[in-house]
Formats: C-alpha cells, sequence, structure tokens
C-alpha cells in the first residue's frame, strides 16, 4: 500500500451516528411532534460543528430555539467537546456501543464548564489552524508552517470543511518535511493520549529512532500507578503495534491537525 | 470568577516554585496593555481561559472585547488546556511564558 493509500484509508474512516433532539428539551417546549433522528456517516476525522448548521436546521424550530440558544451535543450524560475530532469522541465513548452511535441534540443549558463556547465555523477554523501551527512547532519550530501564504491556510481548511483529502494533502504534505523540502525526522512528534474522565496527557518525544510503544512507555512512566495491562492504546480505533516507527506513524496516521490523537481505553 | 488575590504576583527574579504551582511570565504583544508585573505563580490546574479571564479583569479588557494567549508566540492553545500542561511541554527554564494581546497575532 502506498503513502497516499494509507493516508486515503485515514480520511475515508468513518462512523454511524443518529442525532436525535432532546426529549427532555423537546417536552419543555410543550412540542407535540417528535421529529425523526438524522442519520449521517461521519468521517472521524472531521468535526461535529461542520453539521450544526444542519442539524438546527432541523431540530431548533421543534424546541423554539433562540439565536442564544447554541447548540450542544451529548453521548448519554457526557457533553461532547466540539474542538475534539468525531474518531477521538467516537473511540473515547462509542467502542461498545450499538450503532449507529446514539447522539442527543441540545439547545438550552449550554454546560459551559464542560465545553469551550462554539461561536460559529471561524471559532472551529480558528482552532484547527492552532492546532496545526502547534503541531509544526514541535516538529520544525514552526518554520514550515511560518512560510504558508493565507490562501494555503485557506485551502487548508475549505479541504477540512469539505472534506477534501486532495486539497487538503496539497498543502499538508509541506508540514512533512523540513523547511528545504526535504525529509528529515521531526523534532518532537506531535501527539495527545485521551481517556475518559482524566485530564488530556501531552508530551514530549522526539522521532529519532523511536517507535510507537515509546509513547506507551513514557504514558506509563508519567503514571506509574496507572495499570495498563488491561488497556489499548487507540489510534482511529485501531491499535498500533509496538514496533511501529513513530516518525511513519506521524506521517500517515495523523489526524488532519496533524496530531496522533490516542485513546487509551479498556479492552473490551 | 478570578479575583486578583488568587495570583501571588512574584516580584523576586527566581521564584520559588511549590508543588501544585507554576510560574507564568505574561507578556503583551501589539496594543495589549502592559501588565505592572509580569510574574505570577498560579496553581497548575488553571486553565487557558482562566488566564483569559483574570487578564481581562486584570487589564478593565471591556465587554465584548476579549484576549488571545499564545505560547511560544507560535499557537493560541485550546482555552481548556491546563497550564500544566503547557509548562511541562512548552516551559523554558522554570517558568512557562505567555504572550497576550487583543486581536490574533499569530494563530
Amino acid at each position: 500500500m502506498s503513502d497516499m493509500d494509507q493516508r486515503r484509508e485515514v480520511w475515508d474512516g468513518k462512523v454511524p451516528v443518529s442525532f436525535i433532539l432532546s426529549q427532555q428539551e423537546l417536552q419543555q417546549a410543550g412540542g407535540t411532534t417528535i421529529p425523526e433522528p438524522v442519520f449521517m456517516l461521519l468521517p472521524r476525522v472531521s468535526y461535529f460543528p461542520l453539521v450544526y448548521d444542519k442539524l438546527v436546521k432541523l431540530y431548533a424550530r421543534a424546541v423554539s430555539a433562540s439565536l442564544d440558544d447554541k447548540i450542544w451535543l451529548s453521548y448519554g450524560p457526557s457533553p461532547l467537546k466540539w474542538h475534539y475530532p468525531v474518531g477521538i469522541l467516537f473511540d473515547l465513548f462509542a467502542r461498545s456501543t450499538e450503532l449507529p452511535w446514539e447522539i442527543t441534540v441540545h439547545f438550552k443549558d449550554y454546560p459551559t464548564d464542560d465545553i469551550l463556547i462554539y461561536e460559529g465555523k471561524e471559532a472551529l477554523e480558528g482552532h484547527f489552524l492552532s492546532k496545526l501551527k502547534e503541531a509544526d512547532w514541535l516538529k520544525h519550530g514552526a518554520k514550515v508552517i511560518q512560510q504558508f501564504t493565507p490562501s494555503e491556510f485557506g485551502k487548508l481548511w475549505q479541504s477540512i470543511s469539505q472534506h477534501h483529502f486532495e486539497d487538503f494533502w496539497s498543502v499538508n504534505q509541506k508540514l512533512m518535511l523540513n523547511i528545504k523540502g526535504e525529509m528529515e525526522p521531526f523534532k518532537f512528534v506531535p501527539f495527545s493520549i485521551y481517556r475518559e474522565g482524566k485530564r488530556l496527557y501531552q508530551g514530549l518525544i522526539a522521532s529519532q529512532d523511536t517507535t510507537f510503544g515509546d509513547v506507551m512507555n513514557l504514558y506509563q512512566k508519567e503514571f506509574p500507578s496507572a495499570s495498563l495491562a488491561d488497556h489499548q492504546f487507540l489510534l482511529h480505533g485501531i491499535e498500533i503495534p509496538a514496533v511501529a516507527h513513530l516518525q511513519w506513524v506521524s506521517e500517515h496516521l495523523s489526524y488532519p491537525d496533524n496530531f496522533l490523537h490516542i485513546v487509551l481505553t479498556r479492552k473490551t | 470568577m478570578a479575583s486578583s488575590t488568587e495570583l501571588s504576583s512574584v516580584a523576586s527574579p527566581n521564584p520559588s516554585e511549590s508543588d501544585d504551582k507554576i510560574v507564568l511570565s505574561l507578556r503583551a504583544a501589539g496594543n495589549a496593555p502592559q501588565l505592572k508585573h509580569k510574574k505570577f505563580a498560579v496553581e497548575k490546574d488553571r486553565s487557558v481561559a482562566w488566564v483569559v479571564q483574570w487578564l481581562c479583569q486584570k487589564l478593565k479588557i471591556e465587554e465584548g472585547e476579549t484576549m488571545f494567549v499564545y505560547v511560544q508566540q507560535a499557537f493560541a492553545p485550546p482555552l481548556d488546556t491546563d497550564l500544566e500542561t503547557l509548562y511541562k511541554n512548552y516551559g523554558t527554564g522554570d517558568k512557562l511564558v505567555l504572550t497576550y494581546c487583543k486581536t490574533q497575532a499569530w494563530g
């Protein structure tokens, strides 16, 4: 499988979601007709806010939501952080769930303690581009991304918004190379580890001669009391072999923001 | 809401670090107002959002305006990132330098 084939596989990964309107809010609004659930196949590497407009169109009226009532999503009792890619949230919450993944749409009582305020698509764009800059700071001291033109940033964001693989990689491939356009091990590999109910973990790991197993060891070292024998480190829903070269994993299995978003979860 | 008593201003050049606090060095950029004292010992569990709130209060930023906070003058971390994580990954020496400005600068 070629490089781009591998990346295409990651890009094409999707999860089946069923959105339903909060029954509680519907009742409170005195709604009589229960709106139908909406089914969508969402890319793992995409973000929920990209379908907010659609959901607002479908459901806002049924609960008499005003412009001040901001949409938010939950799974069971957990509000879903809109700035996390769909795939992370799925791996964290829904791996053992019956599919489609049933997500509740809300308009009232925005849980500001649990999720960030969402002011609109610019907020998501800003977040995405910031993560990209952070990733390049780790990989290249930000030297490569600092050369990008506004048009290149625009193309990157558009490609996420429209989920367009070729457009995305036409710019993103520059971030796989150093400032001279050559292949060179990244200074540090951008990664984060997510665990339900725990704070996100991020650490510094060089890519030279390191493996995915070294990331797992770094985590164990940081949390010596964590018993990881019955846990697994998932990336895009799959276990990555500990022997996999971290540079390769970073170049091929990162999310569009260039981070390896790894979910640590109990083995099922 | 953050109160100014929650951040102990650190006057000495080599502030000692207690286990649950990290040292922030806050620098103004663009037309953001300067702080009188720039170094603070902050609880490591605080988030970037908390720092933004504190800055807006301290610098008497008007309603409707906000502050953008940058790390390494390169990126704006998500507002829910905790300071300990930022310090461990992006701290320099004994402190975490954060740059703030009223408009988007680097991200």
